[in-house]
């Protein structure tokens, strides 16, 4: 096991790397002069060159890059010039509530998803499986910034039912922390749901036609028993593929939901920096961002061997 | 080269294949009505402001956050322009983004999908190239691209082009990887066809069904992109009309003008929804596999 | 064991259509009494997506024995095996339908409801598919599997009473190491393995009946005769009765004590084995046993095809066994 997951680790690199310098070359294509930028309007030439030097900017493109990318390696990923900031607790403190909103929408999206996606599958082609996928089909249309209008107006406004906006720290106030992030939550779960469940049905009408599962019924197995334990375990793999690769699709999404329910968290951060040109932090959110991706992807891959034997025993 | 011919004219199965899904298509009413509804939309929104000479832009006070009524069938937003106009407008742009990074995203993706299965050294370097693309949300990289390029429709246009050419490349490679297992290509091969013929005269048309069902899933991506961008304020920039920034616009009056949401959302959902129809549609005409 | 046997056959309450009222035609099969199984004149349809229905089986009866060992022969797509999976009602419900009785111990299994059949399923009837290497779950042990077959039938018993029971079943199918079976996966397995492992599972709860559906056919000749023999020993050792479904005849010869022979969902010829190699009556018996190459003599050119004596014979397929049901045939479509 862990020679696999060592393995994985190690494809991740090329990834990183190349993520590296795609976020370093887009950022440092936005053209302007942030030693300017962090100098003011006021400064002279001479101010602006000594900020020029101490932000490593007099360097050539390459140097600063291979510079960056060694700071990386070591957990840090960069001084913001223009907040004065380091980077990396900046991009922690507002990807949390990012995150939350996230991994809220997928717990929900899986508990929903996964149940209608096996109902369908069971009653292939009747009523139930028709009604699942035409929603399925509906809610993949429906932007999870949309949803979350939506929502607001059902809601928020003629039902007065939960919160509007804002984030609450977990710390102060676990309920209200709760109840902020369950808006948020279903609008991003919204097209999860429809990713997960149609992958649930199709995978299970799959394994639900395997010589394993006449012999299931064949044991005098109940019904439950041969979907939940025989057909499901054997249909995890591609809802877990699914489940990790639309993991961008959710991030995406709670970014952009967090605009509707004024969530600070990373995508104001991100807009923000753009208008401020501080690139140290876009490059940072970057890469950080992959990081996160890469992560759910490796922890998607060492589910994959705690699912199948066969996996497991090609790492050993 | 002669005995090139006669196997390069032995595979028109595939040729024949090709025309035989156009009958299919008849048979496939998702296809039929995806492709009509989409046809009727950008009719509708590049026709009706046209020929009404119809005017998006121009604010007016006297008629701001007015109801919908007969003169103004969707409204009008907070500086007094009409919603139904601007819904039209804003597809018009939509629709001219999502065809247009579809389009350039699908030529590029083909060419990079084709020769990295067929090279596989090149094809390595640029799968990884396509797997760090693909590391963050197209949103996230298209924001970044537009503050490096400008807020323009057609940094908008060309972000999106890049951030899709991975998906439709891993498409268009896996497709090509499993041709070229196929005993026809290994008779090219042996016959001493050349690489550019195999690829493009024989295994680009076994492709491009994967291709067409790729490219319009990719459009209606698109689309939800750009108007997720234009939402948080970094896609098509006002004054143009879009989706999504009408939408931006309607969240400080979402309490007292739900015309101002309703509309563009129902016009954004319903467009991607088409356009998903017709690429579910497409799917059962070109891979009967996943017809359930 | 004999005490936990009579618990899991069937309550008393169940529907019961009485065996006399339902078997008219089976009346004349001569050992009838001792019948553990009844097939009474089934018919099977099933149906495509468009909804039209096709009759795959048309009209088959037989019986089954205490302890015999009955052989279903014919040539693939004959219907032996839809009518062997027609006994515990396992095709799709929603795309079949069936017509006429089938019988075990008086009971009605086409009147059964879905709870009874379970019990009956793995429990009083075991079954044996024909491929071993995907008839197992890929992703659980071999233990997950048989003991979840003996809490669904038996809840009642410890931990280690399972652990038992599935250990000796295994060690009855023949395996040398139980122990360490119990541990692996399927894909650890050969096939030859993996088939005594399906055998353990079908014997587990003790069943009265075993249906074998080309238990041998994708496994190579010296593991085929190993398996019968287990089969055979099986049905000495345990009283058990076994519907073997082959297209072997050699296999029949060397197992079975009756035989119906199947052809285009029909039963051409019933007979007791020794019989039915010594005199076949029907052309297609004939032709199916013909078509075996001879062990000893002259070889033949050619050998002789089942449509040769079809063909002699003319189209006229009515069977010549003397304990066939005739109205089967002629109300035929």
């Amino acid at each position: 096991m862990g020679r696999y997951v060592g393995k994985r680790l190690l494809s991740a690199i090329p990834v990183l790397f190349i993520v590296g310098i795609i976020a370093f070359v887009l950022s440092h294509l936005s053209g302007g002069d942030p030693a300017r930028v962090v100098a003011g309007n006021d400064a002279t030439q001479a101010q602006v060159e000594a900020i020029r030097q101490q932000m490593g900017l007099n360097q050539s493109l390459p140097i600063q890059l291979w510079q960056w990318m060694i700071n990386i390696f070591h957990g840090n990923l960069g001084y913001s010039y223009i907040l004065g900031e380091q980077v990396t607790p900046t991009i922690l403190s507002h990807i949390f509530p990012t995150l939350s909103v996230a991994l809220f929408g997928e717990a929900i999206s899986l508990v929903v998803a996964i149940p209608l996606g096996v109902l369908a599958a069971d009653k292939h082609r009747r009523i139930a499986d028709k009604i699942v996928l035409a929603f399925a089909t509906l809610t993949t249309s429906l932007p999870s910034f949309l949803a979350g209008l939506l929502l607001m107006i059902v809601f928020v406004l003629q039902l007065k039912l939960l919160p509007a906006s804002g984030f609450v720290d977990p710390n102060e106030d676990f309920a209200g922390y709760f109840s902020h992030l369950i808006l948020p939550g279903v609008s991003v779960a919204t097209l999860q749901i429809a990713i997960i469940s149609r992958m649930t049905r199709s995978s299970m009408i799959d394994a639900l036609g395997s010589d394993y599962m006449r012999t299931a019924s064949a044991k005098g197995l109940t019904r439950s028993r041969q979907l939940w334990v025989h057909a499901f375990k054997n249909s995890s793999i591609p809802i877990l593929t699914i489940i990790g690769q639309s993991f961008g699709e959710l991030i995406a999404g709670a970014i952009v939901v967090e605009t509707v329910f004024d969530v600070p968290g990373i995508g104001q951060l991100v807009v923000n920096s753009i208008l401020r040109r501080d690139y140290q932090m876009i490059q940072g959110i970057m890469i950080f961002v992959a990081l996160v991706f890469i992560i759910v992807n490796l922890i998607t891959d060492v589910l994959y061997a705690v699912v199948d034997p066969r996996i497991r025993e090609r790492s050993f | 080269m002669a005995e090139v011919n006669v196997v390069a004219n032995a595979t028109p199965s595939k040729f024949s294949k090709l025309s035989s899904k156009w009958s299919v298509l008849r048979t496939s009413p998702s296809t039929l009505i995806g492709g009509v509804l989409l046809l009727v939309i950008a009719l509708a929104c590049i026709l009706i402001p046209w020929l009404g000479h119809m005017d998006g832009t121009t604010t007016n006070t006297a008629n701001m956050l007015l109801a919908p009524s007969a003169r103004h069938p969707m409204g009008t937003d907070n500086v007094g322009r009409d919603t139904f106009t601007r819904v039209l407008l804003g597809g018009k742009a939509s629709l001219t983004v999502g065809i247009s990074a579809a389009a350039i995203a699908g030529i590029i993706g083909f060419i990079v999908g084709l020769y990295s299965a067929y090279y596989s050294k090149l094809g390595y370097l640029l799968m990884r190239v396509c797997d760090g693309l693909m590391a963050f949300p197209a949103i996230l990289f298209a924001i970044v691209f537009i503050g490096a390029f400008g807020q323009s429709m057609r940094s908008v246009i060309l972000s999106l082009s890049i951030v899709f050419i991975p998906m439709v490349a891993r498409i268009v490679r896996s497709a090509t990887l499993s041709n070229m297992n196929e005993n026809y290509v290994q008779v090219l091969t042996n016959l001493g066809a050349g690489s550019f013929r195999i690829l493009w005269r024989n295994i680009a048309l076994n492709v491009i069904g994967a291709w067409i069902v790729e490219v319009t899933f990719v459009c209606a991506d698109a689309i939800l992109v750009e108007a997720a961008m234009s939402f948080i304020g970094a896609g098509i920039p006002q004054p143009q009309a879009s989706w999504g920034n009408m939408l931006y616009d309607s969240r400080t009056y979402i309490y007292s003008a739900w015309w101002m949401t309703v509309f563009p959302g129902l016009a954004l959902a319903f467009t991607v929804f088409v356009i998903n129809m017709l690429g579910d549609g497409l799917r059962e005409v070109f891979d009967p596999k996943s017809r359930r | 064991m004999n005490d936990s046997q009579q618990e899991r056959s069937l309550p008393a309450s169940t529907q019961i259509l009485e065996s006399a009222e339902t078997s008219k035609t089976v009346e004349n099969i001569e050992h009838d009494a001792r019948a553990l199984l009844k097939v009474n004149n089934l018919k099977v349809d099933f149906s495509n997506s468009r909804h039209q229905w096709t009759r795959i089986v048309h009209g088959v009866s037989f019986a089954v024995g205490k302890g015999e060992i009955l052989g279903i022969v014919g040539e693939s797509g004959c219907g032996k095996s839809v009518t062997a999976f027609s006994i515990l009602r396992l095709h799709e419900r929603r795309t079949t339908r069936y017509e006429g009785a089938i019988t075990f111990e008086g009971h009605d299994i086409f009147s059964l409801g879905q709870k009874q059949l379970r019990t009956l399923r793995g429990g009083d009837i075991g079954f044996i598919f024909q491929n071993p290497m995907s008839s197992l779950n890929p992703l659980l042990t071999i233990g997950q599997q048989l003991r979840e077959t003996v809490r669904t039938h038996q809840p009642s018993l410890s931990k280690n009473e399972v652990e038992s029971s599935c250990i000796e079943a295994l060690h009855d199918a023949g395996s040398d190491n139980p122990e360490s079976w119990m541990k692996q996966y399927p894909y650890q397995f050969s096939g030859g393995m993996l088939q005594r492992v399906m055998i353990g599972m079908a014997l587990i709860n003790h069943p009265k009946l075993l249906i074998a559906d080309e238990p041998t056919t994708a496994l190579d000749v010296t593991i085929q005769m190993q398996l019968l023999k287990v089969l055979r020993d099986l049905r000495k050792t345990r009283d058990m009765s076994i519907v073997l479904i082959t297209h072997d005849m050699g296999v029949v010869a060397q197992m079975c004590d009756r035989v119906e022979v199947m052809y285009q969902g029909r039963i051409m010829e019933s007979a007791p084995v020794s019989d039915i190699f010594a005199h076949p009556r029907n052309p297609y018996t004939q032709g199916l046993l013909a078509a075996i190459p001879p062990m000893e003599g002259l070889r033949p050119k050619r050998l002789k095809t089942v449509s040769d004596f079809l063909k002699q014979s003319g189209s006229d397929l009515s069977p010549h066994g003397n304990v066939m049901d005739h109205a089967a045939f002629t109300a035929k479509e």
